[in-house]
């Protein structure tokens, strides 16, 4: 992407949607998130990454304050995952819930879990992530 | 022979009545054959620390409690087979050194997350590109002179000003490493003696593809160098193969009777493409496992991820030479490809004794079992290394089932 967005800047091109995206509290694994977070941007996303172990507070702080279309979770243990419940518990507490769709993915996560949480939508790898925020966002797919 | 003698060689005797019955359920599995019943050998990490009723943090900061809390779970779920330490990480040995690449719980994650790995940004690799021909010219030579310096906090390059905290890391280091090192002869002797339950593997493999993804250019760095410098990445997994395949065979079962672990991370597809797996990672591991088998010893590829793509390649090795241990990969492929000559191990995903209910539990291990296990050849687990956030009832029930359905 160092090398490709420079051009896609210069096409004038405006972003599609902004996505801000994280791994979740207590997870250190950022492979999976950082290919999601390049293939977004190769879409056309604007993409803010929060890098990774990061709190629920610091996603609410970002809906906050970027207003996202897209907030992307991810996780690579089961035992980090329940954090994305946590994130989506903040953010409804925080009064922010409606204002962002919720997507998120990793390993052990599932569409049923991702439903359980009241996530928006569940990913398994990054090309059909980049589908499904398209369709989030009402964009027509590439 | 005094009372309390006496109790403890009927202990003894027990112990060893029921290793020998384990040992020979989970070897005979092992060799693709079928023992009485489906063994059990659940790769459990932090799920000891839970059933201990202590906290992540403890476990890896105390391998004695580390030990004694594998023993405990071992023992009090029946299980065949355990390793010795899953949470091998043990911080009176990593701080030592200063080892930058560990997440610690209680120093850098919560104490109730298990320990991680960090992976620093493309840009900050362990091994930048321009360190290549130093890799591919002395192996050894470079992790010890320039990867360790770079890994720790501690450790100062050969040629620069030495330090007080250089001395000292390599004094607390070793004999942290000594103590450490040492005490699993103990502990594999307490887990056959007292607990009749089998260590369930020794040494450790890794591939040269990914060791240089994981440990060294990072996988962003190996995925640039795939398209920039395809001939130093071949040149330096053909370097690491010496070095590789003598780790493995210096933590090897002097016996031959378990195998070797081999943990597969970052080369299936899709994290690499099918071309680079047969231009990299196959040529470079396939002669380390024929060698290591040549010698007698069996090679367990804890396959993590899904390696659906990769599984007739897996079938070219010698009849008995591997485990193949599933994670994501489908189990019903994985026995029709290579069940004729490998036995299998895994496929109850972590998620269902996470979150699942018992009879999905049981249904999950009846599906294994009629599709997979019928003529042996597989022994129970989950699809990965089982941490704090198991629950013991769905454990009891995997173990449980597994006893009742498992039966030839």
């Amino acid at each position: 992407m160092a090398v490709l967005k420079p051009l896609l800047t210069e096409t004038g091109a405006e972003p599609i949607g902004k996505l801000v995206i994280g791994t979740v509290k207590g997870d250190l694994h950022d492979i999976g998130k950082n290919l999601v977070a390049m293939m977004m941007e190769g879409a056309g996303f604007q993409v803010v990454d929060l890098g990774l172990d990061t709190q629920p507070e610091k996603f609410v702080n970002a809906v906050r304050e970027l207003n996202p279309d897209l907030l992307g979770m991810s996780a690579l243990l089961t035992t980090t995952m329940p954090a994305m419940g946590d994130t989506i518990n903040a953010l409804i507490e925080a009064g922010l819930r409606d204002r962002v769709k919720v997507m998120v993915g990793g390993a052990p996560v599932t569409q049923g879990f991702c439903d359980e949480i009241g996530a928006d939508a569940y990913s398994p790898d990054a090309a059909s992530a980049v589908d499904t925020a398209l369709e989030l966002v009402g964009a027509p797919k590439k | 022979m005094t009372p309390r003698e006496s109790q403890s060689a009927i202990m003894t005797r027990s112990a060893a009545e029921r290793y020998a019955e384990r040992h020979r359920r989970y070897t005979t599995a092992l060799r693709n054959g079928k023992p009485d019943r489906v063994p059990i050998r659940p790769f459990v990490a932090e799920f000891t620390a839970r059933h201990a009723g202590v906290t992540c943090q403890q476990v890896t900061h105390d391998y004695r409690l580390a030990f004694e809390a594998v023993r405990r779970t071992a023992m009090d779920y029946d299980w065949d087979a355990v390793v010795s330490n899953m949470v091998y990480c043990w911080t009176g040995l990593t701080e030592a050194i200063g080892l930058k690449y560990y997440g610690v719980p209680g120093l850098h994650v919560p104490k109730d997350v298990g320990f991680q790995y960090r992976e620093p940004p493309e840009e900050e690799a362990w091994m930048p590109p321009e360190d290549y021909d130093a890799l591919i010219g002395d192996p050894t030579g470079y992790l010890l002179n320039v990867w360790l310096p770079r890994v720790s906090r501690d450790v100062v390059a050969p040629g620069a000003p030495n330090t007080a905290r250089n001395n000292l890391s390599f004094l607390s280091g070793g004999m942290a490493m000594m103590s450490y090192f040492n005490a699993f002869g103990e502990q594999n002797r307490r887990l056959r003696e007292e607990c009749g339950v089998v260590p369930a593997i020794a040494g450790i493999l890794k591939a040269p593809l990914d060791i240089l993804a994981d440990k060294l250019r990072g996988y962003l760095g190996l995925c640039s160098d795939l398209f920039e410098r395809r001939d130093k990445v071949r040149a330096a997994c053909e370097a690491l193969m010496p070095h590789l395949f003598h780790v493995a065979l210096s933590g090897a079962d002097p016996n031959r009777e378990v195998p070797i672990g081999f943990w597969m991370h970052r080369s299936c597809v899709p994290l690499v493409s099918p071309d680079d797996f047969n231009e990299f990672f196959w040529p470079t591991l396939k002669p380390i496992v024929l060698e290591l088998w040549r010698l007698g010893h069996q090679v367990l590829f804890y396959a993590e991820g899904n390696w659906d793509a990769h599984l007739e390649t897996f079938a070219q090795l010698p009849e008995g030479s591997i485990v193949f241990h599933v994670d994501r990969t489908d189990i019903f492929r994985a026995h029709r490809v290579l069940g004729h000559k490998f036995c299998l191990s895994g496929g109850v995903p972590n998620a269902l004794l996470s979150y699942g209910r018992p009879e999905q539990i049981r249904a999950r291990i009846r599906q294994i079992i009629d599709g997979v296990a019928r003529d042996g050849g597989y022994i129970m687990d989950a699809s990965a290394i089982i941490m704090n956030d198991a629950k013991p009832d769905n454990m009891r029930v995997l173990t449980d089932f597994t006893h009742e359905y498992g039966v030839y």
